[in-house]
């Protein structure tokens, strides 16, 4: 079964290049904070734009060197007309970089639609009146794509199958410590999440969850948690946790761990629930309180018996590096063990975490 | 118990042998460009100055860059570690320890029994190592051991050198040169920037007493006499700083035999 979601990511265009055939229409997120649920409510399928390690996607940017390299390797990917199919993007404003590159591919008339989610950087009960108002303007922009009208009803209904998708990878999550799978299958399951039609996946998470057998073996390794966001970098992390006798028992990437657990409310207006759910109850870097960030780390290390909990950055990601800085007092005030690593996403970068990793595990022992 | 802990390091190379509790002989030599050939090399070096043979060792642990290619080894442990432990068998009460290697440099802070607690690194550029140590020597066309003393000799403020990058320094010292700034003043700034640079890394991990040295530039004494002064502190340098991590190895290898 982890073959099939293995497939499910490394096909991922392929597949997409199928359901654009079959007639669907396709809309790319940039990045977490684009409600898949508005998207998928308008008759479109969401995926997201995920990084793919090749140093040619980085040159081909044409971007200065010091900018997030999710940025430059996604607009790499898209000169080289790896997204053909998709008819429009969303890109949701989390860092600097993320909202100027969208600048540039409107510029270039790279896609045939492309929308702005001006999401706010606060949570107040303002924050989440405006965001409602920009959600719903973003329905009317999708409507103009598929021609199907996002109503209240079609919206609730896109919200639970999304619901669904977030309470299977929740029972994942706490099945997981009883069970042998690997944190890299856990990266492969969570993934294909991202690229594959909500409905698909929650089928193939049932499957998954009805023949998931748990065992009795006690895995002795030092157990970690990971805080990351490139898929590839974290990866990387997870084997070489392994290869020195530690495991990744929990993590935040991106829609993961944080997206499984936090369900948008099904009551009152679908939008405002929306609104309200993304700005509050997805704890990302770049947007959420800081403190119920850090928080929410704390309580996910516990929860899973983490010892120690590896923040990898992305070089010159600003949400994730600007937040350390705050997050960091509160670890030290907690005495919550952790190593911060920044590394590019080459494997010569990766290459030199190793004696670093490699520390920090054996200080744990 | 005989063990053994062996550091293939970018610049050189060191083996230590224990017998039990004690440090019994070591050796130092230049890493050559196939790091298993210089592991076993550090080894047959180390073992002349005793009558102990290769078979008679019960545990060899590896560290340092080179440490997963060395064929002897029985395991791998970073430097970090070996360090930290090394550092406290030469000085139990040590809880903050400078690696200052060839090719990185390393802020360590250990608890009373040597274990690692909290670490910094900074590998990113040759800069404050030995290695950019070794490029100005041969710029300035003098001996590598006497770039401390002669720093010492200047005495008063020293012209401003880069301190991350190595390539830039390099360039920055050359024109320094063509300027006829005498080459004493330039050794002098040179040891101000590594210190200026390591101070910074001290700091961001925090200095807890005692505060131990270790790594080839430890050796500087234009180094360590600046950073003493810069973070206002006493550092101790173990009689040869080198042999730290392959000390290290070996007491872990010991640690590792007892528990078989």
């Amino acid at each position: 079964m982890i073959s099939e979601f293995k497939e499910r990511i490394e096909k991922r265009h392929e597949r997409s290049r199928e359901l654009k055939k079959d007639g669907k229409k396709i809309v790319a997120c940039f990045y977490g904070l684009v409600p898949k649920e508005l998207i998928h409510a308008a008759g479109i399928i969401p995926i997201q734009l995920i990084e793919e390690r090749n140093p040619q996607y980085e040159e081909k940017s044409e971007l200065l060197p010091y900018l997030c390299g999710m940025s430059k390797n996604l607009t790499g990917q898209i000169y080289g007309k790896v997204f053909d199919y998709v008819d429009g993007v969303m890109v949701g404003t989390v860092c600097d970089t993320n909202r100027h590159v969208f600048d540039i591919w409107a510029h270039r008339k790279l896609f045939p639609h492309l929308f702005l989610v001006r999401a706010p950087s606060t949570a107040s009960d303002a924050a989440v009146i405006y965001y409602t108002n920009e959600l719903k303007r973003l329905a009317g922009e999708l409507e103009k794509i598929s021609g199907k009208k996002v109503t209240e009803d079609s919206l609730r209904e896109s919200i639970a199958l999304y619901n669904e998708n977030r309470d299977l990878f929740g029972q994942f999550y706490d099945l997981r410590p009883k069970t042998d799978i690997s944190a890299e299958d856990a990266v492969y399951i969570f993934s294909s999440g991202l690229v594959t039609p909500v409905e698909e996946h929650n089928d193939m998470m049932q499957r998954f969850l009805s023949t998931l057998a748990t065992t009795s073996q006690a895995n002795n390794n030092i157990k970690l948690m990971l805080c990351a966001v490139n898929l590839n970098m974290a990866i990387d992390v997870i084997r070489m946790s392994e290869k020195y006798g530690a495991s990744v028992v929990t993590d935040d990437l991106p829609h993961n761990a944080r997206y499984g657990s936090n369900k948008i409310d099904m009551i009152g207006d679908p939008f405002e629930a929306l609104a309200r759910g993304y700005l509050r109850k997805v704890p990302a870097p770049g947007i959420y309180s800081f403190e119920e960030r850090a928080t929410d780390i704390r309580d996910r290390m516990a929860k899973a018996k983490a010892k120690g909990m590896i923040y990898l950055i992305q070089l010159y990601c600003d949400a994730y590096a600007i937040e350390y800085a705050i997050l960091k007092e509160r670890f030290d005030k907690w005495n919550l063990t952790h190593l911060r690593l920044e590394a590019e996403d080459t494997p010569s970068s990766i290459e030199q975490l190793n004696v670093r990793l490699q520390s920090f595990v054996e200080s744990l022992l | 118990m005989i063990t053994c802990g062996i550091d293939v390091g970018s610049l050189s190379a060191e083996a230590a042998i224990f017998v039990d509790r004690n440090l019994e002989a070591y050796s130092l030599i230049r890493t050559g460009p196939d790091s298993a050939e210089t592991a076993l090399s550090a080894l047959k070096v180390a073992l002349e100055k005793t009558a102990i043979l290769q078979q008679d060792i019960e545990f060899t642990v590896a560290t340092g860059y080179g440490r997963v290619i060395v064929p002897f080894a029985d395991r791998n442990i970073s430097e970090i570690s070996c360090h930290a432990k090394g550092a406290h068998y030469f000085h139990p009460s040590v809880r903050t320890i400078l690696d200052m290697g060839g090719q990185d440099c390393k802020a360590i802070r250990c608890d009373e029994n040597g274990k690692v607690t909290s670490f910094i690194m900074n590998d990113k550029c040759a800069a404050g190592t030995g290695r950019a140590m070794e490029v100005m020597a041969s710029l300035l066309q003098i001996q590598l051991e006497e770039i401390g003393v002669r720093s010492l000799e200047f005495d008063g403020n020293p012209v401003k050198i880069s301190n991350t990058c190595v390539i830039f320094a390099k360039s920055e010292v050359l024109s320094l040169m063509r300027e006829g700034v005498p080459i004493n003043e330039i050794l002098a700034g040179l040891c101000d920037s590594v210190a200026e640079r390591v101070k910074a890394l001290l700091q961001r991990l925090g200095i807890e007493d005692d505060f131990v040295i270790s790594g080839g530039i430890s050796k500087n004494s234009g180094v360590v006499k600046r950073l003493e002064q810069k973070l206002d502190v006493c550092a101790h340098i173990p009689e040869e700083p080198q042999i730290v991590g392959a000390v290290g190895s070996a007491l872990f290898a010991r640690d590792l035999l007892n528990r078989q």
